[in-house]
């Protein structure tokens, strides 16, 4: 049989499908799937996908542009425009579900049009421009431009009442992770340019290891950065005093590398009682507790918590998600904390004998009603 | 998520755009030096232009420069 012949045959096939279960019912398909409605299909379903996703687009339009700067350097701009755009983008999109509230934007390169400038008028109206290499030293503008927004954008509330050194190495390690996925040169630019300096600065490099030992334990934005934006929401409106919020930041942080570091069934930590951070985590996760003494008693325990806590962070395995639903369904009418947020993550822990073992744990965040924000936008 | 614009010239362009803006013959001349860093600022070094006072401020691409320009961009709300 030819290809050709095998193909009609295939076509018929599919045009015309029918089988028997029994002999009193028949089941008839009449398929008519054509080339043409597949493709349809498909293209509607990735035109879906892209809306909800635009950052994936630029992606796609950078890579498209990346070949087609090989045939003309026309392309050198789109390619480098939607290759930072697609990077930082994605970057704040993943941010902005593990941290709510967090005030930031998405970046947009707009070119300048270098004709309409002059002196004069730049003086008076004119906006920071910044300056674009071509595309043989993308790695360099990915690199700058990522360092600049990240110092400029992340956290930008919060960085503005923090100590320089909490403030250079929570960019760092932001910057880092941003890159951290990119090919191995970018990177490799990042550390050379920017972080080898910063590393020879004892407290920097001290918490960047530290926010490293967090994010591993899966709680770096979830709970760092979380209550970092809580607590820039809160001093915007406030008579401050520096050198408390400086102290009150690096507690945070110990505490929290406490509870990365901690070993599997140790006892719970206490609740974190700052003057602006106010928070309790507690575990949800104990097998022999879920199975056998069930919901009421982590009910209780979660009735029992302090509430000048502003935030409660239900932490368990991702087997326990809807046993933790339940046990947060069946009190929140009696604690006043909705649900902020919640989330399925990859952890590593330490196991009773202090080694690393990786887990699927699941976060929900619980806020208190009572939290005043004086400042979000 | 709202988008926020960052304002770019291209290698490409940079040269026109020193020319409109007055700034070529200082450059050629290394007259130019970086508001942050002070260092004297080339074609190759140039980062950042921004007004300001009444002039027109440029940035060097050290790491000290970009770091101490994007928190003056910060305190300056660019």
């Amino acid at each position: 049989m030819t290809a050709q012949k095998q193909l009609n045959y295939l076509q018929n096939m599919l045009m015309n499908t029918s089988f028997s279960l029994f002999d009193d019912i028949n089941f008839n398909f009449n398929l008519h799937i054509s080339m043409w409605t597949v493709s349809t299909v498909a293209l509607i379903a990735l035109f879906i996908y892209y809306l909800k996703n635009p950052e994936k687009f630029e992606k796609l339009v950078a890579l498209i542009t990346r070949f087609a700067n090989y045939v003309s350097n026309k392309f050198d701009k789109t390619y480098i425009k939607y290759d930072l755009q697609g990077k930082v983008n994605d970057y704040l999109k993943t941010v902005s579900k593990k941290v709510k509230h967090i005030d930031i934007n998405k970046i947009n390169i707009f070119w300048v049009d270098v004709e309409k400038q002059n002196a004069e008028t730049y003086i008076k109206n004119g906006e920071l421009i910044v300056r674009l290499h071509k595309s043989d030293n993308q790695n360099k503008n990915i690199v700058n431009a990522s360092l600049a927004f990240i110092s400029y954008a992340f956290l930008r509330k919060a960085k503005s009442y923090i100590a320089k050194y909490q403030r250079e190495s929570l960019d760092l390690y932001a910057c880092y992770d941003l890159l951290k996925h990119e090919k191995s040169e970018i990177l490799d630019q990042f550390v050379q340019d920017f972080m080898k300096e910063k590393m020879d600065n004892n407290k920097i490099a001290s918490l960047f290891e530290t926010y490293h030992d967090i994010d591993k334990a899966g709680i770096f934005y979830p709970i760092l950065v979380q209550e970092l934006t809580f607590l820039g929401e809160k001093v915007f409106a406030q008579k401050r005093d520096a050198n408390k919020i400086y102290n009150e930041v690096k507690q945070l942080i110990s505490y929290l590398n406490n509870y990365a570091n901690r070993k599997l069934r140790e006892d719970s930590i206490n609740d974190f009682n700052g003057q602006y951070c106010k928070f309790a985590i507690r575990i949800i996760g104990k097998q022999y507790k879920v199975n056998n003494l069930g919901e009421q008693t982590y009910i209780k325990n979660i009735e029992k918590i302090n509430h000048g806590n502003e935030t409660i962070y239900l932490i368990g395995n991702a087997a326990n998600k809807s046993f933790m639903k339940s046990v947060y369904q069946k009190c929140k009418d009696r604690i006043g904390y909705n649900v902020l947020t919640d989330d399925t993550y990859d952890a590593i822990i330490k196991n009773a004998e202090g080694e690393d073992y990786k887990v699927k744990n699941y976060l929900m965040i619980l806020r208190n009603n009572k939290v005043t924000v004086y400042h979000r936008k | 998520m709202n988008k926020r614009n960052l304002n770019a010239v291209h290698d490409e362009d940079l040269n026109q755009l020193l020319k409109n803006l007055g700034l070529i013959e200082k450059l050629n001349e290394g007259k130019l030096k970086c508001k942050f860093t002070g260092k004297v600022i080339t074609f190759e070094n140039l980062y950042s232009i921004f007004p300001e006072s009444g002039d027109i401020k440029i940035v060097c691409d050290s790491p000290e420069a970009i770091k101490l320009f994007t928190e003056y961009a910060n305190e300056h709300k660019f």
